[in-house]
Order: structure tokens, then C-alpha cells, then sequence
């Protein structure tokens, strides 16, 4: 439970800065099933707690010796009597006035200790902050139940106590939510501007950061109380909680002490306890979770919680017609590919509405458009990397004559790699942070083409050498984080032709790289491609990479294909509007460079780079 | 892969458990004996511990200078031959030839003066029990002579228990001994095996002179920190005798282990200890007294709370003993309104309120009876939250008038000694009164009938007086495996060493 | 590196002075006399003078806390003042068994977690769903009910594994692994839940990392994507969750301890916290706060190999 807790802070932190409004957000959270159950199972146990006097005529704590071990299902103990006689349907309803009281002092503790000091520390920074931070963790350092231990048996008992030292114990999992909070916003262009307005510290940290932080505090609050409640049963059952109030944790000891006589004493504590931890529990998590899905856009394919889920990899799609499929020369036959992607409210949002290409065999092919139009969509078909929830059907889509629909996920996986080849866009974030290099050049070299380790390297550091890094050995022992931006795009296009694919496939490879890099890359796929002949698929929204490059241009609006053309003629002479349109706007903005002449560094040229919307 | 290892590691942890099997004791006569205990013994040291559940930890090493018989009466042991002169304070002994204790010191008259200074000076219940030793000499090799400052009906029998334990003259003193003993005892304390606090086991002595009474190779006494623990490992099998609550006894012997009672010597009640009226001055009038004793529904608690097992009564001292009178139970027979009216003639007509410790931790029922008793007549019990372990001497500062409490009373000289005298550990408010008084003193003088008399007119009195407001003289329940029997001794909260014993098949 | 770790081992002394300075002078504020509690009620005044004078305690408080303080330093722990017996060696003897509890409940937590958590990321829909009800449900429910079901159960009912004890492993490895078999699944039951939640969640976020996809361009077969690649970035977040766990499974020892009756650390703090015995709790609190220290850095260390961007060269 505490575990949770610290970990339920990290996890809120995330959500932070994206805290929408508060009806919005309620309405999100009431579309979780869970929590709203939940959240109603916890209002219910407060009804109950504060009518307990009404539900039942018992003093808890009074003990009846005639009643000892009474049985349930009688009216004068509709749930029975416990070891000593006291009433089971009064310790639960008064044990729920203790647990919930528990919630509220380990929420107050630890709110009041967290918050401000989370405030200051968050926006103050400096010495407070270290010896805050240290603090904290000198707290979490410690074990709950031997404190408690330590220190109950020195003063006696009392449940009181006991859930306020353990307010103080659990309150650096809310000072460290609200300090990663503060800091997260406060870098923020509006405090800046609050600040150099003159306002105080106290009011800045008050007006503007603030109610950023309540959500989730929120949050931690729904985990606080859960906690809480635990912590207090564990106390009572150790017989170290106050003896004059009802408790579950007590229940649970009187219980665990007949359990030979009277087993059935176990269940009602325990449902209670188990119930209401848990809907704490749920109730933090929905809130949290509907703030991260709010966060996100709604388009987003990273919203998976409300997409409904499909196999991990795309099922064949029915062929709506089978073209005739030519072997031969032609590399990429696609025809009439459907993409679509439900949305939260159920409909579907198409990105690729029946396009058709062809690719032949040495042909560079470049698939152009802005961003949103469904190029790198068409690409990942091909590939069949779509994400989960893409759903795609296709008339023909196969690959050097074979039919890629009637294909199995693992037939599938033996293309890539070996046949069809890869090149993405962001270097950085495309390699495997925790592995070297090289073992990412020589692991799947060595899959497809069952070299030996050493063989795999030789290969690996000719490979590097070829793409033009000057130390291979370096670049091979080397973590992706310990080159730089260009360099890992050259290893990444060392390793999509690694096994010697008949197809690359290249989506935007220069757009994240420096003006300078970029000239060079394009010269490396250049030369790879004349020197293997491959088909090549290059997507990008730049015209003078395809000028550069491309054989054939298809141009792709809104999920569609517009026009295909060999590149000279579209240059010249384009049969469509929209081509015209792309064509006048790219010449404008990228007029400085020219594919064929080395660039100077003009810090004017635009490079857009923004990536499109649905990957 | 993984799936595999979890297979694989519950795989071994099942096969490793039907190996190693939990069950113990097979076809043949069971060679070890495993005892739960509550508690750990305070120290090795002569005259540091107690005397009650501590003199299981003690007898597997330690001799004592007599062994008491199942009845009680002391017998030879180390001591071969005792007696008194006539004014009973100058006890000479005779002792075995031959023993030694397992350093290779030898057990002679030296040696056990060495033990009894040593443990006189000691600061448990057992050195306590020596405090009317005022000197001792040694005659010889084998004899001695013990000179008492007063005659004390008890110290014979008591040498028999933990009082009269000896260790090693070597290592008397020693701080080792707190830890470690040293003695000429049946069995040694196996250090290796053992664990400070939570087991000691102990390993067949080989050179003891009396092997044929103690018929178990190993000696194991657990230390458990909770009922239920014992309980479980009762019905696992993985101990062989512990002390139960009668709760448990009915589920136990469905479980197949043998349940046995005996008197448990402790008279358990509302101990009345402000007479004196010092913190509740209600308190010090007899009638206030006697009413608390009539709300007492004594037949109900020992019904209820105790589960029909030992002996509702409202004397304190030990039914088993010459001085207890069956008809003085009568005096207070529950009747709540008399009790009120008492009250009222006190002139309480209102009730008081009565602040007491809150022992509900450890005697929940006794708790709920009480507070059911006295708020019936008026009185408003006031529970005062405790640490368990300050509760002692807590009570025997005189911080509390009254407390729900048990107090051990085996012999009627014992209890007399240990609650009644004006300086008596357990009287904290230091009541004196003549009539009290002056009984005791007669009764130590005394022997035989006469002294049975004494006791009965000071027990008589005691309860007319309502010094106390007991309802219970309990009994211990013996929880054991149907493979050992189990003989109790009189006098002694727990069965000696030697009363366990492989069952005859 | 190894400024790092002689820097981390720095900082965990000074959290130990720290702790065990508030603990001495918290546990000495409560005003009670430790030396007639120790000797028991019929000890005369003389007595408890003797005793007081022998323990020390007729200095004053700062002199006392300095003499353990120095002793400390020197790697003596004092005597307990209830049994005479050495700090150091009730110590030596309390740690094994409840540190095979708590570390064979986190390698168990590690390796069902681990194992459900990934399932649960890879298959989604109503396995996912279940998983995190189920979790939830399972982290509600309070360790010593577990571990009373256990014994009952497993121990008394069906007599497959000991209800009660603790058997050294030098004694008999069989044993030892049958005593705590029970104590660890009660202890671990929690961890397992929290733990597949966590890893279920790093491995759905680095699922949907670009480098994973571009690993499956490179057709890798997808056990070496996920198993080999997408844990090991996975672990990194889920590795502080076991340094938590850890500290939470020591807590929760003292309750399983009580039901099993292991003679651990958990019941030793409970009989000497209870009775003041300040020596012995001195050393549990100072032990405990190594161990912490301890397994924080090698937490680290492992974030350190796994996460090559975090390592200290």
C-alpha cells in the first residue's frame, strides 16, 4: 500500500501539467466504471458512519457475557456476537466511523506537512530544497509498523497516535507530487510574467501554482485514505490501536483469536476492510486515469484506455478486389489500402482512403504530402507496423509477387529486416537506449542471416564505415546517447540494409537532422540504393529531397493519392491543382535549397519539422 | 522461459516439503519433547527469575535441592536427609555424594551455600522466596545448617522448586550465567541450537545420576509471541504440550490432542488494594467492599468466561489447601440489590467512580464481566489505557485502587506472604490490620493442625472483611500430544520436568 | 563509480547517526524507570540502585548517548539490558530469518510481477481489465488476513508446510525453504499485485516507444523485442518500486512474524520496544537503516546497468 502510494506519485506527476478544468474533468472520470462504483461505495460508508447510531442500538465496545460467540441470523445480533459479546453489526457500522476518521487524520497529517512544504521547496529551490529532499527520503527510509512500534510503546496505545505519525512518515510522498508539480509549471511563461509583475512569492505560489497541484493532490489524497485505513487495521489487530473504539482491525483480532469456535467472525471485517481500501484505491486511479486521458489529444493513438482493443497485429483484410498480380519487376503492388482508427466516441476516423502504388525494382518512389495526409500510414502498412487499433484492409498489397494480406504475423516478421528495410525518422529515439550499437547492428544480422558473432561484427564495423562514421569501433561500443543526432541516423540506415533488403522503405530520414547532415544522408541512401538496387519508398513533405532522389512521385491529400507522376514531369509540369499548390509553397519557403548544390548555412531556410499528427 | 522456472521452483518447494514432512514423532517412543512457552526465563542466574512458567526453562539443566512429590510434599533430590529443631529456624541438610555439575565442579556442601548466598541477594520472585535465610554453614562435605531469621512454612517445599536451583560456584557471578547455565541438570542447554529469547533446546546430559526419570534425548522449549501460533502448532503437531485457554480446549480435542486441567494456583478477581481509602475512599468501608462482592455473578463468569473450568469462589486462598472453607462461599451470593443497599448504607447511594487499568489486551472477558457487575450497582469503572509491560509495577506502585488482576496462592502461607502482610509486594497501599496480623504470625509459628486453623480464622476473616473480590480460582488447560502424559504437581503452576512422560501405547 | 557508491554509503551514515540520535532521545523522553522493569518487581531498592549504576543510567543523558555512540562506532552494540545478551549477536541471530522472508518475497514479487505485468501489457483487452481489478483487490487486502488463511489453511488443514518456526539454513536447506514458504507468499501477495501494475505500465509506455518499432523493422523475433529489449527499458522505473517494497515488506514482517512465530527482527522490536529495552531497539532501528541504504544503492546500481544513460562512469 505505501509501495503504491510513492509509486502513484510518480504517475501523477506525469499528469500534472496538463490539469484540465474541473467539470471536464469529472465527466471523464464518470465515464470509468469502476471508480464511480467506487466513489459511491464511499459515500455510502460515510451514510453509514454517520447513521451508525440509527442502524444499530449497540455500544460497540460494550461487552455482554451472556452474548459471547452469539450467532448471526437472530435479531438481537443480526450478524452475530464476537468473543467477548459485543454486537458485529455495531462494530462494523462504528468501525467504519474509526476508519474513516483514520482516512481524514493521515490525509490532514500528511496534507499539512506536504503541501506547504512541497510549495516552497518546488518553487524555492536552493538549500531548502536539499535538505527538504533529504528529509523525505530519510522519512521513506523508514518501516511504518516498527515506528509505529517504537514509539506506541512507549506512549501506549492510541489509534489517534498512531495515524498521526504515520501522517508524518507517508507526508514526502505528498511533498515530493506537489514540489515535481510546482516545478513542472514553474518554468511556466505565466509565473514568469507574475513574477516580473512584482508579485510576492507567497501570492504567485498561491493564485497561479496551486490550483494546478489540486487534481493531484486529489489523486493522492483517494491513496492516502486507503493507506490509512490499512495501517489502522494493522495497528488494531497488533493490539497497539485505543480500546474504547470500534475498529476492524480489532474485529479482525477478536476474530483471529476464535477462529477454531467461531470462523465466520472473519468475514464481515474483512469484506469491510478489503472493500473500502479497495475503493480508495479506484476511485484515486480513475481520477488519474481520466486525467491522462484527457491530457492527451483525442485523436491520439496513444489514448488507449477508451479505444476499443484489437489484436496487436493488424488480421488480413478481406480483399475488396483481387488485382492481377504481376511478378516480375514490380516490388510493391498496393491497391485500394484502407486505414482507419476508432475514436473515443465510437465512430471511425479514416487516414488512408484507398490508395493505390506501385513500386518497381531500383525505383525510388516518393510519397509526398502534408503532414496529416497519411504518407507515413502507407508506409507502416507496407511494413505492417500500424498500431494496435489501426484497422486496414487492402484490395492487393504484396510484396515481389507474394500476397502480404494471406500473410501470418511471423511470415511477416521474416520480411522485415531481411527483405524490406526501414529508416525512421527521429534518430535519437529510434535506437534502444539500454543497448550498445553495435549489438543492435549485429543481433538482427545475425537472426536473418545466421553469421557468427564475430562475423556479425566484422560486417557491423564495415557497415558503419560505409555509411561514412570515421570510428566504427568507437560508434560500435558506444549507447545511442553517447552520439549525436546524425551519426545515429547513419547507423540507423546502416542497419535497415544490414541483411540487404530488396526494399527501403524511408520515412522523412532527413527531416530531424541539421541542415548541414542532412545533404550527406541523402547522398549515403543515394549510393546505397544505386549500389544494391533497391526499391526504395521515400516519404517526405520536402520537394527538394524528392527532386534529389525520386524516380516517381506519388502526391498524397487527406488519405489520398493525387497524382503519380515521374519527377520530371510533376516538376514541370503538374496535372493537379494541389500538386501546383505544394509546388509554388515549397518553392517559396525552401527557395535557398537546392538538392544538387552543397548548402550554405543560411540560418533562414525553414525546415519544418513538425511531425504529423497520426504515426 | 519464465513460466518454466515457476513451474520448475514450485515443483521443488512441493518436493522439498513431502521430504523434509512437518509431522514429527513416528512409529517409535518419541525421543524429543517440544514445549511452547509464553515468555522467556529473565535470566540463568540463581535468584533472578521467577517461579512459575520460568521453571520449565530451568529444570531440563538445574538440580534442586528437593523434588517435590505430585502432592506437593518435598523429597529428596540433592538433599537426602533434612529437619528442624524445634523452633523451627535452624534447618540442617544432607546432600547426595558424587554429583557434578557439567564444568566437573563438584556438588557438594560448599557448593549449594555458594548458590543459596548467591541467590538470596538475587532480584526475582526466587530470590525473594529466600529472604527468611539468615545465614548458612557448612558441617562437612555433605552437611549443612541453615539459620532462618523467623520460621518460614514454605522454604522446604519451595527448595524444591526454582528456589532451590544450583548452579555452578564457578560460574555464580559470572554475567555468562545470565545466558548461560551451568548446572547438574538432566540436560544441557544446547547453545548452538538455542536462541536467546525465542528457543532453547537442550541435549540429554550423560552423566546425570538419575537418567532413567527423564525419558526424552532432546528438550525443546519454543517461545511464542501469539495464541494463535500455538494453537496451529498444536493441531500441526509441531509442538507437543502447551498452555491453552478453555476456549480452545473443545476444538482441540477434536483435533485429537488430549486435554487435561489442573488447578492453575491463581486466585483471579477484582483485586480491592486501596483499603485504606487513599485514591478511592469508598474503598475502605467493608460495605462498599462486600456490595462490589455481591454484584459479582460468580456462577455466570465461571460459565462464560472460564468455560465451567475451575472453581467459582470468592476466597483467595487455594481450594486445594487445608485452609479453605467450602460454606465461606456463601457469604456473597450475587444479589444486586442487597449489593445497592449495602452501598447505600455506606452512604455511596450514588455510586463512585472506580479508575482501574485497562487489561482488556489480555483478559477481555474478565473485563466485560466487571465493568457489567459494577455499573449495575452504581459504580463507574474508568479504564485507564496501559503499557503492557510497565502494568506491573504500575500496580505494585499503588497507582491504581483496584485491578482486575490474578495473583498466584499456592500454599495459604505463600499467599498470606505474598498479599497480606502490611509489607507484602502485593498489598501496595500497605493496609495493616492487627487481626490480619497477628494470624500470621501465628500460623509461621505453628505447624500441623494448629496452623490450619490459624489460616482458616485469617481466610475467614479476610473474606468477612472483603479485601477482595475474587470469582475465580482457575485452572490451567493442558493442551498435548496424545504421544506424551502429562502428570501434574500440586502446588505448581506448571507440571515438574519429570511429569512428561511417552505414553504407553 | 566508485565515488558514487563511497558517496551513497557517506550519505547512509549520516542518515543512520541521524535516526538512531532521534530514536535514543525519543525512547528516553517517556520517563520511565528501565532499570526497575528490568529487575522485576521484588528486587529491593538497593537493588535497582546496583543495577542502575552498573547499566549506566545514573549519568546523565548526554553522557549515556555519547558512550553508545562511541561503542556504536567501534562496532559494539551494547548488552540488552533484559537477558545480558550481546546486541550484536541477537542481532546476528534475528536478521536471517527475516531477511529470507523479506528477500525471497521480493524475488518471488520480481518474478510473478514481472511475468504477469508483461502477459498483461502484451495481450490487453479483458486479461489487462482483470489484472487490474484483481491488483487492486489483492493490495486491499491486509497482510496478516493472508497470513492467517495461509497457516490455517496450508499449515494446520492440509499439514503441507509448518504452521509455525524457523529452521537455519546451515541446518537443513529443506526445511529452511519449508518454514518459509508461507511467510514469504503472505508477505510477497502485495508486491506481486503492486509490482505487475507497475511493470504492465512501463511495458505498455515502452511499447509504444519508436525504437520498438523500429526493432521490429529489423524482424527480430518478437520474444527478443519484448523480452530481451522492451523489459530491460521497462525495469528502470519498476526497480525504485523494489527498493519500496522492500521497506514495506520489513514492516509488514513484524505481523507475519507474529502469526508464523519467526524469531525475526519484526518480533524482536516488538518484545524490546515494548518492554524498553533501548539497546536492542537502538540496534534494530541501526540495522534496519543499513539495510535500506543498502538495498537502495544496489537499486541504483541496477538502474545503472540497465539504463546505460544513468550510469556513473
Amino acid at each position: 500500500m505505501t509501495d503504491n502510494l510513492v509509486t502513484g506519485t510518480r504517475k501523477s506527476l506525469e499528469v500534472v501539467s496538463s490539469a484540465p478544468q474541473g467539470d471536464k474533468l469529472i465527466k471523464k472520470f464518470l465515464r470509468e466504471p469502476s471508480a464511480v462504483i467506487s466513489l459511491v461505495f464511499l459515500a455510502l460508508l460515510v451514510v453509514v458512519a454517520i447513521l451508525a447510531p440509527l442502524i444499530s442500538s449497540y455500544d460497540p465496545t460494550a461487552t455482554r457475557l451472556a452474548d459471547v460467540l452469539a450467532p448471526p441470523f437472530t435479531p438481537e445480533h443480526p450478524l452475530g456476537a464476537d468473543g467477548v459479546g459485543r454486537d458485529v453489526l455495531a462494530n462494523l457500522v462504528y468501525g467504519a466511523q474509526t476508519s474513516l476518521s483514520s482516512a481524514a487524520i493521515v490525509i490532514a497529517v500528511s496534507l499539512l506537512i506536504g503541501v506547504p512544504t512541497g510549495l516552497l521547496a518546488g518553487y524555492r529551490l536552493g538549500w531548502i530544497d536539499g535538505v527538504s529532499m533529504w528529509i523525505s527520503g530519510a522519512l521513506l527510509s523508514l518501516p511504518a509498523i516498527v515506528v509505529l512500534l517504537v514509539v506506541l510503546a512507549r506512549v501506549g496505545r492510541s489509534t489517534s497516535l498512531a495515524l498521526v505519525v504515520f501522517g508524518i512518515l507517508i507526508a514526502p510522498s505528498v511533498f515530493l507530487l506537489i514540489r515535481g508539480s510546482v516545478r513542472a509549471v514553474r518554468e511556466e511563461l505565466y509565473v514568469d510574467a507574475a513574477r516580473v509583475s512584482g508579485l510576492s512569492d507567497i501570492r504567485i505560489m498561491v493564485r497561479h501554482i496551486l490550483p494546478v497541484v489540486i487534481t493531484p493532490t486529489i489523486i493522492q489524497a483517494a491513496l492516502l485514505a486507503g493507506a490509512g485505513i490499512g495501517i489502522e487495521a494493522g495497528i488494531a489487530f497488533l493490539g497497539l490501536g485505543s480500546s474504547d473504539k470500534a475498529s476492524w482491525g480489532l474485529m479482525l483480532n477478536d476474530a483471529s483469536q476464535n477462529i477454531f469456535n467461531a470462523p465466520w467472525l472473519l468475514l464481515w471485517p474483512s469484506v469491510a476492510l478489503v472493500l473500502t481500501v479497495m475503493a480508495c484505491s479506484l476511485v484515486g486511479n480513475g481520477f488519474r486515469d481520466a486525467l491522462a486521458n484527457f491530457g492527451s489529444s483525442a485523436g491520439s493513438v496513444k489514448a488507449v484506455k477508451t479505444a476499443k482493443h484489437t489484436d496487436s497485429t493488424p488480421e488480413p483484410a478481406l480483399p475488396l478486389e483481387k488485382a492481377p498480380v504481376d511478378p516480375g519487376d514490380t516490388l510493391l503492388a498496393i491497391n485500394d489500402l484502407r486505414v482507419s482508427y476508432p475514436r473515443p466516441n465510437g465512430e471511425k476516423s479514416d487516414v488512408v482512403k484507398g490508395v493505390s502504388l506501385r513500386v518497381e525494382r531500383g525505383q525510388i518512389l516518393g510519397l509526398v504530402g502534408e503532414s496529416g495526409s497519411g504518407k507515413s500510414q502507407t508506409a507502416f502498412s507496407v511494413l505492417g507496423l500500424l498500431p494496435g487499433q489501426a484497422h486496414m484492409t487492402a484490395g492487393t498489397l504484396s510484396f515481389a509477387g507474394v500476397d502480404l494480406l494471406g500473410m501470418t504475423p511471423k511470415e511477416r516478421n521474416r520480411l522485415r529486416g531481411a527483405r524490406i528495410g526501414y529508416i525512421p525518422q527521429e534518430p535519437m529515439s529510434n535506437l534502444d537506449p539500454a543497448f550498445r550499437i553495435g549489438s543492435q547492428l549485429t543481433e538482427p544480422m545475425r537472426h536473418h542471416l545466421g553469421i557468427s558473432a564475430k562475423a556479425a561484427k566484422n560486417e557491423a564495423l564495415r557497415l558503419l564505415a560505409r555509411v561514412g562514421i570515421p570510428d566504427p569501433e568507437r560508434v560500435f561500443k558506444s549507447y545511442p546517447h553517447q552520439v549525436s543526432g546524425g551519426m545515429a541516423q547513419r547507423v540507423l540506415i546502416a542497419g535497415a540494409v544490414s541483411c540487404n533488403p530488396e526494399l527501403l522503405i524511408a520515412d522523412e530520414p532527413t527531416t530531424a537532422l541539421d541542415v548541414t547532415v542532412q545533404a550527406d544522408v541523402l547522398d549515403l541512401i543515394r549510393s546505397l540504393q544505386a549500389e544494391r538496387g533497391m526499391g526504395v519508398v521515400l516519404v517526405t513533405h520536402n520537394f527538394g529531397v524528392v527532386a534529389d532522389l525520386c524516380d516517381q512521385v506519388a502526391v498524397m491529400r487527406d488519405g489520398q493519392i493525387v497524382e503519380v507522376a515521374a519527377v520530371t514531369d510533376l516538376f514541370t509540369n503538374p496535372r493537379e491543382e494541389y500538386t501546383q499548390l505544394l509546388l509554388d509553397s515549397a518553392l517559396d519557403s525552401t527557395s535557398k535549397t537546392q538538392a544538387h548544390h552543397p548548402v550554405e548555412t543560411d540560418t533562414t531556410t525553414d525546415m519544418t519539422t513538425e511531425t504529423e499528427g497520426a504515426r | 522461459m519464465r513460466k518454466l522456472v515457476g513451474i520448475a521452483a514450485v515443483t521443488a518447494v512441493l518436493a522439498l516439503t513431502a521430504c523434509t514432512g512437518s509431522s514429527p514423532g513416528g512409529s517409535a517412543a518419541p525421543t524429543e519433547l517440544d514445549i511452547a512457552a509464553i515468555g522467556t526465563p529473565e535470566s540463568f542466574s540463581p535468584g533472578n527469575f521467577g517461579t512459575g512458567p520460568t521453571t520449565l526453562f530451568l529444570q531440563p539443566v538445574y538440580d534442586s535441592l528437593f523434588r517435590n512429590t505430585n502432592e506437593g510434599e518435598p523429597a529428596e533430590n540433592i538433599v537426602t536427609k533434612w529437619s528442624y529443631d524445634d523452633a523451627r529456624t535452624k534447618l540442617s541438610l544432607t546432600i547426595r555424594e558424587g554429583v557434578k555439575f557439567t564444568d566437573g565442579t563438584a556438588l557438594d556442601a560448599a557448593a549449594v551455600k555458594a548458590n543459596l548466598d548467591s541467590a538470596r541477594k538475587g532480584t526475582g520472585e526466587a530470590g525473594g522466596q529466600l529472604r527468611f535465610i539468615q545465614d548458612v554453614t557448612v558441617t562437612d562435605a555433605t552437611n549443612l545448617m541453615v539459620t532462618l531469621s523467623a520460621p518460614d512454612p514454605s522454604l522446604v517445599p519451595n527448595l524444591g522448586g526454582t528456589a532451590g536451583v544450583l548452579a555452578s560456584p564457578k560460574a555464580l557471578g559470572t554475567p555468562a550465567l545470565d545466558t548461560t547455565p551451568v548446572g547438574s541438570g538432566p540436560y544441557i542447554l544446547d547453545a548452538a541450537k538455542s536462541q536467546t529469547g525465542s528457543k532453547y533446546v537442550y541435549t540429554r546430559n550423560a552423566d546425570y545420576w538419575n537418567a532413567k526419570d527423564f525419558p526424552f534425548d532432546t528438550v525443546e522449549v519454543t517461545v511464542f509471541n501469539d495464541n494463535n501460533a500455538i494453537l496451529n502448532a498444536l493441531r500441526a503437531g509441531e509442538t507437543d504440550f502447551a498452555v491453552v485457554t478453555d476456549k480452545d480446549s473443545n476444538s482441540l480435542k477434536s483435533a485429537g490432542l488430549n486435554i487435561q486441567t489442573s488447578p492453575a494456583y491463581t486466585t483471579s478477581g477484582l483485586y480491592l488494594f486501596d483499603r485504606k481509602g487513599s485514591l478511592v475512599p469508598a474503598l475502605a468501608e467493608p460495605k462498599v467492599r462486600q456490595a462490589i462482592n455481591m454484584a459479582l455473578d460468580r456462577d455466570a463468569i465461571h460459565a462464560k468466561v472460564f468455560a465451567g473450568k475451575g472453581k467459582a469462589t470468592s476466597q483467595v486462598f487455594s481450594s486445594t489447601s487445608d485452609a479453605f472453607i467450602p460454606e465461606l462461599d456463601k457469604k456473597y451470593p450475587f444479589d444486586v440489590d442487597a449489593a445497592k443497599k449495602l452501598l447505600a448504607e455506606a452512604g455511596y447511594a450514588n455510586g463512585f467512580t472506580l479508575p482501574m487499568p485497562d487489561v482488556s489486551p489480555i483478559y477481555p472477558d474478565q473485563q466485560a464481566a466487571v465493568t457489567e457487575a459494577l455499573t449495575a450497582i452504581g459504580i463507574t469503572p474508568q479504564y485507564q489505557p496501559v503499557n503492557g509491560q510497565t502494568f506491573i509495577s504500575d500496580l505494585l506502585a499503588g497507582k491504581y485502587p483496584a485491578a482486575i488482576f490474578g495473583l498466584n496462592s499456592p500454599r495459604p502461607w505463600d499467599f498470606a506472604q505474598i498479599a497480606l502482610t502490611p509489607e507484602s509486594l502485593w498489598n501496595p497501599f500497605h493496609v495493616s490490620d492487627p487481626t490480619v496480623v497477628d494470624l500470621i504470625n501465628k500460623a509461621q509459628g505453628e505447624t500441623g493442625e494448629a496452623q490450619t486453623e490459624s489460616f482458616r480464622q485469617l481466610n475467614t476473616y479476610v473474606v468477612e472483611q472483603a479485601w477482595f473480590a475474587p470469582y475465580i480460582q482457575s485452572d490451567n488447560v493442558f493442551a498435548s500430544n496424545a504421544e506424551i502424559t502429562v502428570t501434574p504437581q500440586r502446588y505448581s503452576t506448571m507440571p515438574p520436568l519429570w511429569g512428561f512422560t511417552a505414553s504407553k501405547k | 563509480m566508485l565515488m558514487f557508491i563511497l558517496r551513497r554509503l557517506a550519505s547512509g551514515l549520516v542518515l543512520m547517526f541521524v535516526i538512531s540520535t532521534a530514536t535514543f532521545f525519543l525512547l528516553n523522553l517517556t520517563g520511565q524507570d528501565p532499570v526497575r522493569q528490568v529487575l522485576g518487581p521484588v528486587a529491593s531498592a538497593e537493588q535497582v540502585e546496583a543495577k542502575r549504576q552498573q547499566l549506566g543510567l545514573d549519568e546523565p543523558l548526554i553522557t549515556q548517548y555519547f558512550q553508545w555512540l562511541g561503542s556504536a562506532v567501534r562496532g559494539d552494540l551494547g548488552r540488552s539490558w533484559f537477558t545480558n545478551q550481546s546486541v550484536g549477536e541477537l542481532l546476528s541471530q534475528t536478521l536471517p530469518p527475516t531477511l529470507s522472508m523479506v528477500i525471497g518475497s521480493l524475488i518471488l514479487a520480481a518474478c510473478f510481477g514481472t511475468l504477469i505485468g508483461v502477459t498483461a501489457a502484451l495481450r490487453r483487452g479483458r486479461l489487462d481489465h482483470g489484472l487490474q481489478v484483481a491488483s487492486t483487490l489483492v493490495q486491499a487486502i491486509p497482510g496478516f488476513l493472508v497470513a492467517l488463511v495461509l497457516a490455517l489453511v496450508f499449515a494446520v488443514q492440509l499439514r503441507m508446510l509448518p504452521a509455525t518456526g524457523f529452521t537455519a539454513f546451515s541446518d537443513s536447506p529443506g526445511k529452511w525453504l519449508a518454514s518459509i514458504t508461507l511467510p514469504v507468499i503472505a508477505l510477497a501477495l502485495g508486491s506481486v499485485a503492486s509490482l505487475a501494475l507497475q511493470v504492465r505500465g512501463s511495458m505498455i509506455d515502452v511499447m509504444q516507444q519508436d525504437f520498438v518499432r523500429t526493432l521490429r523493422s529489423r524482424g527480430l523475433p518478437e520474444r527478443s523485442v519484448v523480452v530481451k529489449h522492451a523489459l530491460r527499458s521497462a525495469a528502470g522505473p519498476s526497480l525504485t518500486t523494489v527498493s519500496l517494497m522492500f521497506i514495506v515488506a520489513i514492516s509488514s514482517s513484524v505481523i507475519v512474524e507474529k502469526v508464523f512465530n519467526i524469531p525475526g527482527i519484526g518480533t524482536q522490536a516488538s518484545n524490546s520496544a515494548g518492554r524498553g529495552d533501548l539497546p536492542v531497539v537502538l540496534g534494530i532501528v541501526l540495522v534496519t537503516v543499513v539495510l535500506v541504504v543498502v538495498v537502495n544503492l544496489l537499486v541504483d546500481l541496477a538502474q545503472g546497468w540497465i539504463n546505460p544513460k544513468v550510469r556513473v562512469s
